[in-house]
Parts: structure tokens; sequence; C-alpha cells
């Protein structure tokens, strides 16, 4: 990979990741470009190669489906599995299964990465605090700005050097890889996702009867072979139904 | 009557409101830390309206932003309607210092920040951003297409900023007591209730299209070899994919087994499946 694909990708990377602010903050960056399904569009573009980016970055991102932060706690690091992931995979040769095994071992170790930085973060409230107190308003109002300097070194630098030096890497680990390793990389990467639609399962069904739903989007999907749009418009429905003419549950009401 | 002049008076207009959401929307995150969380994404809002709240006071403007340096944490991209209520109560401060007790926004904003993080995590990152990833992959999974990562973004842009805006203004108009009747009333357990459906099937059909589970068993009945995951692909398609989902659920929600365990027993069951051609 050139230095430039490298540096483009590294940026990319930075202002996808939680918590950046170039792309007016979360919105252009954690949830748009930070989403490994765009992700991988934009780093196809970079490589020159988008269906196979988007391919992979539809793989990683369907492990990290649900892969949601609970009071700013991290289950795994969704950015280094994208942005260090899709390029390694893409640029030695890998299959869709490898790419996502790949992305879940880069998402593990990103999770040292987020806690860093938010430790490291304290720093600039203190800061804040000084400056309010010396009445530096102007300066303790900059700080949410240039107060990102922790989290570029830490997402920029990481990204730059692995996508710039791995390729070579991974390639001769490619290259070593026997075929029965292969074959059990690709049961497992077919397996991975699940584990983010269990996520999401946990989070959304509160009575048992609602796995119906879930089963019934499984149906649809592979007997009757609708597509996912249509499945969309049906689930709207039902869920009209339920809103206009199911019952609030007295019973269950208040239950935290 | 003079409650209704009070109640009409305005130091912010729709801009200032508008300039605040906008940098509230841009820094939320911006420096999150272990100690304090959103503060400084707060103190950064009310810093955007310091000048027409106390213009030419420089005390006061101080006091502000320091009442919202302390520990702040909630879903910020909806539940930053919090931000809109500290926003009106800041004004109705500046307007009657002496009715309006400092204690007050702060109280406000430790009282909704939870209900606000419970409702939004599970409406907004459990349920629409699966759902609006789910439509982009499962149209580009398997074709690479570009359409699937388009969609998405037009789909999030379409709706996340305006809701997020819609929630934030309304919350400063109506402050308060319109906020805590919606937490409090049953509306909230018909959206949750509503979207669950729309998320789990979904969920459940993108499960179909990304993920796979093949037995490579074998038997052989005099002449006829019998393929077992053609026989279970005859009973309904991917059925091994659905027990495995099941059992993924029940190891994460019953036995409360972590994340990286999962992916552990995940591989050793793909390496005894390999070996012994239960898994192919």
């Amino acid at each position: 990979m050139s230095f430039i694909q490298a540096f483009l990708i590294a940026l990319l990377g930075y202002c996808g990741a939680r918590w950046s602010v170039p792309l007016w903050g979360d919105n252009g960056g954690w949830w748009t470009v930070g989403r490994p399904l765009v992700a991988g569009m934009l780093i196809g573009l970079i490589l020159g190669d988008v269906t196979t980016g988007i391919i992979f970055g539809c793989a990683i991102n369907s492990l990290y489906l649900g892969s949601i932060t609970v009071g700013g706690v991290a289950a795994n690091d969704i950015n280094f599995a994208a942005y260090i992931g899709i390029p390694l995979a893409m640029t030695s040769g890998a299959s869709t299964s490898e790419a996502l095994t790949l992305g879940a071992l880069l998402g593990a170790l990103g999770v040292l990465v987020w806690n860093l930085v938010k430790i490291l973060n304290v720093y600039w409230v203190h800061l804040m605090d000084r400056l309010l107190d010396q009445g530096k308003l102007d300066n303790a109002a900059a700080v949410p700005f240039y107060g990102q300097l922790f989290l570029f070194v830490f997402r920029f630098f990481p990204i730059f050097l692995a996508c710039y030096l791995g390729p070579t890497f991974m390639q001769g680990v490619m290259n070593s890889i026997p075929a029965w390793v292969s074959a059990i990389i690709g049961i497992f990467g077919n397996m991975l996702p699940l584990i983010g639609f269990a996520i999401i399962l946990k989070q959304c069904v509160k009575r048992n009867f609602e796995f119906i739903y879930f089963v019934f989007g499984f149906i649809l999907f592979t007997v009757f072979k609708v597509s996912v749009i249509a499945i969309l418009v049906v689930s709207l429905v039902f869920a009209l139904a339920d809103f206009r003419y199911g019952k609030t549950s007295e019973e269950g009401g208040s239950n935290e | 009557m003079s409650n209704n002049a009070v109640a009409n008076e305005h130091l912010l207009t729709k801009k200032d409101v508008r300039k605040a959401w906008i940098n509230w929307m841009w820094v939320y995150l911006s420096t999150q830390n272990m100690e304090r969380m959103q503060a400084p994404a707060v103190v950064r809002t009310m810093y955007t309206v310091k000048d027409k709240l106390y213009p030419n006071n420089p005390e006061e403007q101080k006091d502000l932003l320091v009442r919202h340096m302390e520990f702040f944490n909630t879903e910020p991209t909806w539940g930053g309607l919090i931000v809109g209520i500290a926003l009106a109560i800041e004004e109705q401060r500046a307007m009657h210092p002496e009715e309006v007790p400092n204690e007050l926004v702060s109280a406000i904003k430790n009282a909704l920040m939870g209900p606000c993080a419970g409702l939004f995590d599970s409406l907004y990152q459990s349920t629409l951003i699966p759902i609006l990833l789910a439509i982009g992959i499962g149209i580009s999974a398997e074709t690479g297409s570009i359409v699937g990562p388009l969609v998405y973004i037009a789909l999030f842009w379409a709706i996340v900023p305006t809701t997020s805006w819609f929630l934030f203004y309304n919350a400063y108009k109506i402050g308060l007591n319109g906020v805590n009747q919606i937490l409090a009333s049953g509306i909230k357990d018909k959206i949750i209730s509503a979207a669950n459906i729309v998320g789990l099937t979904v969920i459940g059909a993108v499960t179909a299209s990304t993920c796979n589970v093949k037995t490579g068993l074998t038997f052989t009945f005099g002449e006829s070899l019998i393929d077992v995951n053609a026989i279970l692909e005859g009973i309904q398609p991917k059925i091994l994919v659905l027990g495995m989902a099941f059992f993924t659920y029940w190891l994460l929600a019953k036995k409360r087994v972590s994340v990286n365990k999962i992916m552990l027993i995940m591989l050793v069951i793909s390496i005894v499946g390999y070996f012994t051609t239960i898994l192919a």
C-alpha cells in the first residue's frame, strides 16, 4: 500500500472514531464513516476495489451490528476492526471469513486504546477547570476541539502504521496458512456475526414471545426469499398495528 | 396575567437555540473521559449563549460555565434534549435570578440523564442504527453493491439529525413538564414495543443473509449416500444457523457468558466440528 493510501485511510479512521470532531462530531464520524459498511466503501475507493471493500465491510459490520456502548463502556472496538481489518484483508487477498476473524481480533485489541484515551482525557477536564477559574472562557470553550489531540494520536498512528507496514507481513501470514486452518477460519467466521445478533436480541427481547418476530424475519428471507427492504415494510405494518391497537402493559409498566 | 407575560419573555431566539444544538452535536463526546464524561460539551453549549444570557457580565458568564462542569452522561444524540431543557432553565435563571435557584438545573440534569440514556440507548443505538445497517448490509453483503452504504448514509442523515433537533428544540420550548410526561406515560413502552417488532424482524432476515452453519455429515445406506445437510435444508433452510443463533443468545443472555468467551467457545466448536466433519 502506498504512503498516500495509508495516510488517507488513517485520516478517515481518525474521523470515524468515536468522539472524533472533524465531521461534525459523531454524526458524520462514528455513525457515518465509522460504520464498517461505509468504511468498506471508502477504503475500497482508496484502494481501487469498491466491491471487495463493501463485501468485507458488510461482514465486519454484521459482527458489530449490536455492539453498543453502554454508559461509555465499549465491548469491542469497531474502529480498528474496520480501518485496519478491511485494508489488511483486502491487500492480502483474504476471504470474507478471514477478514471477519481479523476484524474480531482487532476489535478486542482496540478496546485498550479506547480505555486509554478515556483516562488520558481527564487531563482536559482539569485544564478546563483551571481556565474557567482564571476567567479564560474562550480558551476553556475551545478545549473540546483541541482536546482531540490524544484521540488523534492513538487513532491515526496505529492505523497508518498497520496499513503502511502491515500488508507485506499479512501476505506472508496468509501464504503460510495451511488448508485445514483456512477451513476452520471459514466455519468460525461464518458463525461469528451471531454474537452481534445475540447482543441485539438480549437488548430487545423483553418477553419471550417476541422471538417470533426474529424467526419471522429469518423465514421471510430464507423460505420466501423476500428482500430486506420488503421485510422492513412488512415489519412496519406489524409495528403500526402494535402501536395503535396494542394495550399498554399495566403490569410491566415500571420494571426498572 | 403577569405570569403570562413572564412566560412569553425570551432572551434566546430560535437561531440561538439552533447554534447551541449544533455545538452540542459537534462536541458531545469530543473529550470523553472517565471523570466527568460529557461535561465539557455542556460547557461548550452554554458558552454559545453566554453573551445573550449575561451581556457584559463576565462574573455571571463564568459562573454559568462553572455550573456545568459537573458530571454529565446520557445518550447524547437524542438524549441531548436534556441540554435543551437546561438551556431553557438557564434562560429563566438569567431573567429571574431570585426565583430560579442555581441548583435547579443541576437537579434536572441529574434526574433526566439516566432515564433518557435508557430510553434513547434502546431506541437509537439498539434499534434504529442496527435496522439501518441491516438494510444496507442486506443489500450489499453478497454483491458488494455501492447501493447498500449509500442507502444507510441517506437514511441516517434523513432521520437522526432531524429527530435530534426536533427533540432538542421542543424540549427547550416545553421545558421540563412535557418531557417528564413522556418519560412517565405508557407512550415510552409502546414506542419501544413497536420499534422492537421492526428491529427483531429485520435482524432475523440479516442473520439469515450473513451467517452460515453447515454440517458435512454423510451416511451411506447400502448404495445410497445420505447428505444430512441437504435433509436439514429441506426442513427449513439454514436451520442450523437458527439453532446456533439461539444457542449464542442462551449463552450471552441466560448464562451471562462474556463476548470474548463466546468467541472462544465458537472457535472450539469450529475446530472440533471440522475434524469430526460435523461442521463444514
